[in-house]
C-alpha cells in the first residue's frame, strides 16, 4: 500500500502549475457529512486522511500536504478515487494549492478532478495565478492539462474565460478553444 | 455611451474571439475568428490578432482581416473616425494606429485618405499617408455646409 501511497502525490509532485495566491489558512474538509462505509471492491481506503511528505535532503523546502475525506485505491485496474481533496505543495519559491469535491486516478498517470475545480499557486518570483473551472485532467506524463467546459484564469491584471481549456505546464503555454473574453487592466 | 472625455488607453482592454492560443513565457497571445478588440470607445475588429504583452502589458496588436476595421468616437469633433485595411498594427507605446493595404480612413462628415498605408496619430488626430507609384494616395475633403451654399 506504501508504494501504492496516494497516486495523487504523482500529480501533486509532478505537476508545476501556472496558478495564484489565495491568502488563506489550511482549510479542513468543511462539514463533516457521515463517515463513508468501506466499499468491497477496493484494494484499500482510508477516511478522513491526513499525508503530509516531507522532503528529507530539504525539510523546510519541499512539503506535500494532502487531506481527503476518503481515498479508495483499486490494486489491479490502478484507479483510485477520491472525495473532497485538498492539497497544498510547498516548493522553495512556489506554493501550489489544489481542491476540487471529487476525483479520480487512471493507471496511475492520469488524473480527473471534477466539481469546484481551484488551482492556485503563489510565487515569489513569478506571476501568481489561479484557475477555475468544474472539471480537468493531468496526464503527469505529458504534463498536460484540458477540460471541456467553461475556465476561468485570473492572473495580477489578465482575467480569461473561455470552453475548452489545456495547458502544457512545461512550455507555458495554454489554449481555449471557444468564447474567448479577456481583460487586460492597465498597469 | 461611452466617450473619448476619459482618455482612452487609461481603460481596460478587453477581447472577444472565437480561440486563444497564448505563450505566457513569451508574452504572445494569438486570438482567432471574429476578434473584437475594445477599449473605451475604440473598437478593433478582425479575423486574426497577434498580441505582444511582456510582463502582461499590452504593448502591440496586430490584426489582419478581410479588412481589418476601427472605429473611435472623438469627443471634440462629436464624430466617429473610422477605418480599415488589409492589416492594423496598434502601437500603445506611440499611440498610433498603421493601416498597411488598401487603407482607408473617414473622420465622419469631414474628410477622407485611402492610400496603400497610413498612419493615425490617436493622440494628435493626425494622419500620414505613404503612396506607391502603381497605389497614390487618395484625398476627398467635404466642404462644411456653409460653404455649400
Amino acid at each position: 500500500m506504501k508504494k501504492r501511497l496516494p497516486m495523487i502525490l504523482v500529480f501533486v509532485l509532478s505537476i508545476s502549475l501556472l496558478l495564484i495566491n489565495t491568502r488563506q489558512n489550511f482549510i479542513q474538509p468543511s462539514n463533516k457529512t457521515p463517515l463513508e462505509r468501506p466499499k468491497t471492491t477496493y484494494s484499500w481506503q482510508i477516511f478522513d486522511s491526513t499525508t503530509w511528505q516531507i522532503n528529507k535532503s530539504a525539510p523546510d523546502q519541499q512539503q506535500t500536504y494532502l487531506t481527503a475525506r476518503a481515498i479508495h485505491y483499486q490494486n489491479d485496474s490502478k484507479q483510485s478515487d477520491f472525495t473532497t481533496p485538498f492539497s497544498i505543495q510547498q516548493k522553495p519559491n512556489e506554493t501550489l494549492l489544489i481542491r476540487s469535491l471529487k476525483g479520480s486516478s487512471q493507471n496511475d498517470q492520469t488524473i480527473h478532478l471534477e466539481g469546484k475545480v481551484q488551482i492556485e499557486s503563489a510565487s515569489s518570483n513569478k506571476e501568481n495565478k489561479s484557475l477555475q473551472t468544474e472539471q480537468i485532467t493531468y496526464n503527469s506524463e505529458t504534463e498536460q492539462l484540458v477540460n471541456h467546459v467553461f475556465t476561468k484564469l485570473t492572473t495580477p491584471n489578465v482575467t480569461i474565460t473561455g470552453v475548452g481549456f489545456s495547458a502544457n505546464l512545461k512550455q507555458d503555454q495554454y489554449k481555449f478553444e471557444s468564447n474567448v473574453k479577456t481583460q487586460y487592466q492597465p498597469h | 455611451e461611452n466617450t473619448a472625455n476619459t482618455s482612452d488607453e487609461n481603460l481596460p482592454v478587453e477581447v472577444t474571439a472565437d480561440s486563444l492560443n497564448a505563450k505566457d513565457k513569451e508574452g504572445v497571445s494569438i486570438y482567432q475568428g471574429n476578434v473584437v478588440i475594445t477599449q473605451g470607445t475604440t473598437t478593433i475588429k478582425g479575423d486574426k490578432v497577434t498580441l505582444h504583452h511582456p510582463h502582461r502589458k499590452i504593448s502591440t496588436a496586430i490584426v489582419i482581416g478581410k479588412p481589418a476595421t476601427f472605429k473611435r468616437y472623438l469627443e471634440e469633433e462629436k464624430g466617429w473616425v473610422t477605418g480599415h485595411a488589409d492589416k492594423i498594427t496598434y502601437s500603445a507605446a506611440q499611440k498610433t494606429l498603421l493601416l498597411e493595404g488598401h487603407a482607408q480612413v473617414i473622420q465622419e462628415g469631414k474628410n477622407s485618405i485611402s492610400g496603400p498605408k497610413i498612419l493615425y496619430d490617436l493622440t494628435l488626430k493626425t494622419l500620414s499617408a505613404k503612396g506607391e507609384k502603381q497605389d497614390r494616395i487618395k484625398m476627398i475633403f467635404t466642404p462644411d455646409e456653409q460653404e455649400q451654399k
